[in-house]
């Protein structure tokens, strides 16, 4: 060690706001959620815009809802990746554009009230399905690649969800039309465990993509002339390392 | 009995005193499974950050149904190792007939599409975060085997099943903290759900009404320590 880490250590021991000696493990997540492009995407790229920066796609900031790394690239402190978490989530229907949130007219094929949020989203729900079956998970540390997954969005389900026994009816007249809802395994069992897990460095760059080789993302259905809006999310489930206080 | 010569060491006295005429052995700790809970309201309107355990038992005439913590933001005088964290929700009434044929009218479309779907569940001791979860009400899952509800047909053609969807309700889907957390007695925490994106306004507005308010809840599952008495 040179002198300036020797004295900075000794500083930092008397009147530091930590203890860089001890550390504490404690269970972590790190996630990012990023915005579906309506159009249709060939690749959805993750942890490149940190919490406060704006989602290119939804143009708007992001919070911690989307987000909860501070760095471009980087995970704010070391970290174990123990599970690895995807997740194609439709927004809260309250956080929709206002087309969706609109009133619908009725009559065959449409609804009578927006407030049925099942039967509303019943078309991105039947579209949706299909991105389950595709995309390649690419995880790089650096050059080098830790993590290559093909149809992620199954492969590696959240392991989380609401337990579902019924969505609607098939009843006719108000009933019409038929609900359609899509969901990966709710069963943290089925989550990808990685073996051996992988040490993150602080502050260690790295990249994850979704990639669509064979063609973009299903061109997402508008509801009144507006774009549903849904997320993609990454999740890196494990343990932090972080100084004790 | 102490001497003259201790009254200087407060500390001794007490001790003593306490070992002979107390009503606890402070050397001595017995420990047991316990569920700290708190319930707050959700407004109709929904709320950029939902505060629990901010009331204690007592206050504000918070009932045992509401929160069974002793202190607001502490575990009062026992030690708390916290082993799960558990969302929950209640409704004082789940009856939802008639059912007229669309989602909104049952709590299903929360579920699915509205409050249950978002907001960001913190955990802090001393202003250091421990526990922070995205989308909590699915990831932190009451996970308590609760009651299942069955329903088919309809009385006319108007009518049909009503929809059924509900928190994750299997044990082993239950949020572990890995390792536990250990809080002393006396030691101040804050737990919140927040909605740093938006409120999120309810949509069953059919079930949830100012007269049958939604109750969301967090339990901390866990060990408590407390003196032998």
């Amino acid at each position: 060690m040179t002198k300036a880490q020797l004295a900075v250590n000794a500083i930092q021991e008397k009147y530091g706001t930590f203890d860089p000696s001890k550390m504490q493990v404690q269970r972590w997540q790190y996630y990012d959620n990023v915005r579906l492009p309506a159009a249709g995407t060939n690749r959805l790229t993750f942890f490149t815009n940190p919490i406060g920066a704006t989602d290119p796609v939804s143009t708007l900031g992001k919070t911690l809802e989307e987000t909860n790394v501070r760095r471009s690239g980087e995970l704010d402190e070391a970290f174990v990746i123990m599970a690895v978490k995807t997740e194609i989530s439709i927004l809260p229907i309250t956080r929709q554009p206002s087309g969706v949130q609109t009133t619908l007219s009725g009559g065959a094929g449409t609804l009578a009230t927006s407030d049925a949020v099942v039967q509303a989203l019943t078309p991105i729900h039947a579209l949706l399905r299909d991105l389950y079956y595709r995309g390649v998970l690419s995880v790089s540390f650096g050059q080098k690649q830790y993590i290559q997954i093909e149809q992620p969005f199954q492969m590696c389900p959240p392991g989380y969800g609401p337990t579902i026994r019924s969505i609607s009816s098939n009843g006719a007249g108000l009933f019409f039309p038929l609900s359609n809802y899509v969901r990966p395994s709710n069963d943290p069992r089925d989550v990808y465990q990685m073996t051996p897990p992988i040490m993150v460095e602080k502050g260690q760059t790295f990249s994850s993509t979704v990639d669509f080789y064979n063609a973009n993302t299903p061109t997402i259905t508008t509801i009144n002339g507006a774009a549903v809006a849904v997320n993609v999310g990454l999740t890196f489930d494990g343990y932090v390392l972080r100084p004790i206080q | 009995m102490p001497s003259i010569n201790d009254l200087g060491l407060s500390k001794p006295t007490v001790a003593r005193l306490q070992s002979q005429f107390g009503t606890l052995d402070l050397n001595r700790l017995q420990v047991q499974r316990k569920q700290f809970y708190s319930y707050v309201t959700y407004p109709l309107a929904g709320a950029a950050q939902l505060n629990f355990f901010g009331q204690a038992v007592g206050n504000n005439g918070s009932t045992l149904e509401d929160t069974n913590i002793p202190v607001q933001g502490s575990f009062g005088t026992s030690h708390f190792l916290i082993k799960g964290v558990e969302i929950k929700y209640k409704l004082p009434s789940y009856n939802v007939t008639p059912y007229i044929g669309t989602d909104y009218t049952t709590l299903t479309s929360e579920m699915l599409g509205g409050l249950f779907t978002a907001g960001i569940f913190e955990f802090s001791v001393n202003a250091k975060t421990y526990i922070q979860v995205n989308k909590p009400f699915m990831q932190l899952p009451p996970a308590d085997g609760r009651v299942s509800f069955y329903a088919a047909g309809g009385p006319d053609a108007n009518t049909a099943a009503e929809p059924n969807v509900d928190m994750n309700a299997r044990s082993e889907n239950r949020y572990l903290c890995d390792p536990e957390i250990f809080i002393l007695s006396q030691q101040n925490f804050s737990c919140s759900i927040n909605f740093p994106s938006g409120s999120i306004p309810v949509r069953a507005a059919s079930i949830i009404t100012s007269g049958n308010p939604l109750r969301v809840g967090v339990v901390l599952d866990g060990y408590e320590f407390r003196p032998v008495q």
